[in-house]
């Protein structure tokens, strides 16, 4: 690891580093308010005619708005700080083109601002994750490219001798979900009709988890790991196998998000062992994190970050097996439709990668900012975050799909699966309220200019 | 493992090319266009379908694809899915198995991936236009339990009634098209055409509080809190709900209406419930409208009004629908909503009075203010004396 060479002139890239950090933890909030708002707005009938005459804060529309600010202003942004922290220290070298990179930072967004502005405006298209118009596509695909040529040029150019896998990771995100972007917002938005589009949309929306935010999330643990516990990953070659399984199995079982619909069925059959096979792929992940930790359990109880990591590893076992058993055509009966998959994404995109980019913002704080953070609430953080989403979010809601899937199984009115839904409807939106306080206190702790994480900071620089 | 062969896979170029482009370029081959190809070359929608539906002759967008940008732009398709599976019951709740052809003109898809509400891919005639109105101005007003929000600002206050702005009359259009090729499928499912109700088992005072509960869960919304036809969606119903407490249902009737739906008007079908819920349901309307009964078989009595109220009833055309005994003829059963019979009810001179003053918007029953006075209150006596006392005792 070369974390603690030093590139030299880096005030730049640190400067990028924040931008894109506060920006993110921005969007969280944002995104969490939406959450929380539509979750309250579902819990019953009553709730719904909550504030149900103003057009702008249409549930429908903040359903969408919601996704768009969590997938492309949060985990992006947070994706792209990390990027110009880590790509400098693993080549070696200073980014590319920074006065773009600059440029860029504020690009990103307005982007995602004007997409939103356009959802809310009732002006959004029919592709999941790419709701937003296709003027904010447009700005939005720019400034990616441009993140893209900063990145992956850099690593392009330098003079790596032998690439560590969260560069790899990073190339293969970058790449594959500039394309995969573009295809969905032009192919899929305009061009490609009924099946065909759904066969599309399957590969965009699956690979907009599986190539954007799993090997940014991969890149930021392997990254963080060995850094954190200063002792290298336990294995090299299971991480490439698991890069390269990654890459050529988990684009193939898109049409898993279709199964049982017009789509064709060879295209639906195949899609089973394709997808099945990714509980291999994932394992390697978990079988490393493992391997690197041993001996070193305690430091989750002295070190945020690798608690935040640590727990993003169990969510990431518990989703990741859930993922290919969904993929079973007999499970897909009854859990296709229901809460039970809602839930499933929350525990990858938040459980998961979320709590990841915690672990990398609790870590890069100090190092960024020349002050550390304040233990105390970042434990709140951590402990309020836990349980809500645990608890009174992830299994609840799993509760409730399970629910939903049962009762249509029956023939009784569909209603009766809704209002069976409800009560788990409202610890949702408790969960929603206690985790946007847990944010607060997230960002209570790095304002407070604390104590905590200067140690470990001054010892890596 | 030697390190030059790894070096070579590990140059950066080399991951780029085959990881990032390869891998997208595989699967877009493989699991986008290699379906599409596929679906392209079995695509074989029926003759008189074949056409784009969402444009008109000209090209233009029409109000069907007017009301699918709605649909998108609202965001409906997060909550309600477009495809029947041939899994779980679907065929059964939804109607047929969705086919590749019936999207083929929808781009972007809007096969949907979650189902808070039901699917809409069969919504072609299984509910009425005044229906889809009063739901989507305020979906408690057609079912009182529903988690829908309201879209307000489809329509616009004139005076003191809602109307629908275009975009709403478009939104409708849309629905209404959604699964046309299977309308006539599904409407044998959604309304059925006939039920025969032998006779009321045993009810008891829990039947009267679980029809209440179900009342309360399915029927304020168009019959109002209290039964008489005033709920939240009265503004939008042609024909408007009807007022139970100003008509006696016996039972089975009750029970009839409640399975079989009135095609034609909003009010369904609902054969979804258990056979003991709709008995519990049908005690509990039949509860609303008891004390009808007594005074209207009271007006029956006198057989010289009946007889003359025959002469108005056959005057005024009146059995040309209704039909001589009571009984609508079959030539008529097409009409929807169908002519009311009056073997199975009874109801308040007032209500008639009313019926006769301003006819039923939204059926083919016409106003006669001309019958008035004695003529009137022959032809109450007329209708009462239908009913079938015998097969109706009362208890």
């Amino acid at each position: 690891m070369s974390d603690t060479a030093k590139p030299p002139g880096s005030t730049d890239e640190l400067g990028l580093v924040k931008f894109h950090i506060i920006a993110a933890i921005v969007w969280l909030v944002a995104g969490m308010l939406a959450g929380t708002f539509m979750g309250y707005r579902l819990s019953g009938a009553g709730a719904s005619e909550w504030l149900g005459d103003i057009e702008l804060l249409s549930f429908g529309r903040v359903r969408i708005l919601h996704t768009h600010m969590v997938v492309f202003g949060w985990l992006s942004n947070g994706f792209f700080a990390f990027s110009y922290y880590a790509i400098p220290r693993l080549t070696g070298r200073r980014l590319l083109a920074r006065g773009i990179a600059k440029l860029n930072a504020p690009l990103v967004q307005i982007a995602v601002l004007i997409g939103g502005v356009g959802i809310i405006m009732g002006h959004a298209e029919g592709v999941e994750y790419a709701e937003a118009p296709w003027w904010a596509d447009l700005v939005f695909a720019v400034s990616f490219v441009l993140m893209v040529f900063v990145c992956v040029g850099t690593i392009l150019t330098s003079k790596v001798k032998s690439m560590y896998v969260t560069l790899w990771y990073l190339i293969l995100g970058f790449i594959f979900t500039t394309l995969n972007f573009v295809m969905a917002n032009t192919i899929v938005a305009h061009v490609a009709p009924g099946a065909a589009g759904a066969a599309l949309e399957g590969l965009w929306i699956h690979n907009a988890v599986g190539l954007w935010v799993t090997p940014m999330g991969a890149a930021i643990v392997y990254y963080l790991l060995p850094v954190e516990l200063k002792r290298p990953i336990a294995s090299h070659k299971l991480s490439l196998i698991g890069f390269w399984t990654l890459a050529f199995f988990y684009p193939l079982g898109g049409s898993h998000h279709f199964f049982y619909s017009p789509t064709p069925w060879w295209l639906q059959v195949i899609a089973v062992p394709l997808t099945f096979a990714l509980i291999f792929v994932v394992y390697t992940v978990v079988y490393n994190f493992f391997a690197t930790m041993k001996g070193n359990w305690k430091m989750i109880a002295k070190s945020i970050p690798l608690r935040f990591l640590t727990f993003g590893i169990i969510n990431y076992i518990i989703t990741c097996t859930q993922g290919p058993f969904h993929a079973l055509l007999s499970v897909q009966q009854v859990v296709h439709f229901t809460d039970w998959i809602v839930a499933h994404a929350h525990l990858a995109l938040f459980g998961v990668f979320s709590w990841w980019l915690f672990a990398f913002i609790y870590w890069i704080w100090p190092r960024i900012t020349g002050h550390g953070y304040s233990r105390v609430f970042a434990e709140w953080h951590f402990w309020i975050t836990l349980i809500a989403f645990w608890v009174l979010y992830y299994i609840a809601d799993t509760t409730a799909g399970l629910m939903q899937g049962m009762f249509w199984l029956t023939t009784l009115p569909l209603m009766n699966s809704i209002e069976a839904a409800e009560p788990f409807w409202a610890t949702r939106a408790v969960s929603g309220v206690l985790i946007t306080v847990a944010t607060i206190c997230f960002i209570i702790s790095l304002m407070k200019k604390g104590k905590e994480g200067m140690e470990v900071a001054n010892v890596s620089e | 493992m030697s390190a030059n062969k790894e070096n070579a896979a590990e140059k950066p170029m080399f991951v780029l090319m085959f990881a990032g482009f390869g891998c997208f370029l595989l699967s877009f081959i493989g699991m986008g266009l290699g379906p599409w190809i596929s679906l392209a070359a079995t695509m074989e929608p029926p003759e008189e379908l074949a056409a784009n539906p969402y444009k008109d002759e000209n090209g233009e967008t029409n109000a069907i694809g007017r009301g699918r940008e709605t649909y998108i732009n609202e965001g409906c398709w997060h909550c309600h899915s477009q495809f029947v599976r041939p899994v779980a019951n679907e065929e059964f709740r939804y109607g047929p198995v969705s086919e590749a052809w019936e999207s083929m003109y929808d781009v972007p898809n809007t096969f949907g991936t979650r189902r808070i509400g039901p699917d809409l891919s069969r919504e072609a005639g299984r509910r009425s236009d005044d229906w889809h109105l009063a739901h989507l101005w305020n979906p408690r007003s057609t079912v009182p339990r529903s988690i829908m929000p309201k879209y307000t600002w489809l329509f616009e206050k004139d005076g003191e009634t809602w109307k629908p702005t275009d975009k709403a009359n478009d939104l409708v259009a849309y629905l209404q098209y959604l699964g046309i090729a299977k309308k006539e499928e599904v409407r044998k499912m959604v309304w059925p055409s006939r039920v025969v109700v032998a006779g009321a088992p045993q009810l008891t005072d829990a039947h009267s509080r679980r029809g209440e509960e179900l009342f309360n869960k399915h029927c304020t919304g168009c019959h109002g809190e209290n039964g008489d036809g005033v709920g939240l969606a009265k503004d939008f119903l042609a024909p408007s709900a009807a007022d139970l407490t100003t008509r006696y249902l016996p039972r089975e009737e009750v029970f009839r209406v409640l399975f079989m739906g009135s095609e034609g008007s909003a009010m369904p079908s609902f054969s979804e419930l258990t056979e003991k819920d709709l008995w519990a349901l049908a005690q509990y309307v039949h509860e609303l409208g008891k004390d009808v009964r007594k005074p209207a078989l009271k007006t029956a009595e006198d057989s010289a009004a009946v007889e003359r109220g025959r002469a108005v009833f056959g005057k005024n055309g009146c059995k040309s629908c209704h039909g001589e005994s009571g009984l609508v003829p079959e030539a008529m059963e097409g009409l929807k909503p169908a002519p009311k019979h009056f073997r199975d009810r009874v109801y308040t001179a007032d209500y008639i009075a009313h019926v006769l003053d301003n006819g039923r918007a939204g059926t083919s029953m016409g106003k006669y203010p001309q019958i008035t006075g004695q003529d009137r209150s022959d032809l109450v006596a007329f209708l009462n004396s239908l009913f079938d006392k015998q097969k109706y005792k009362e208890e």
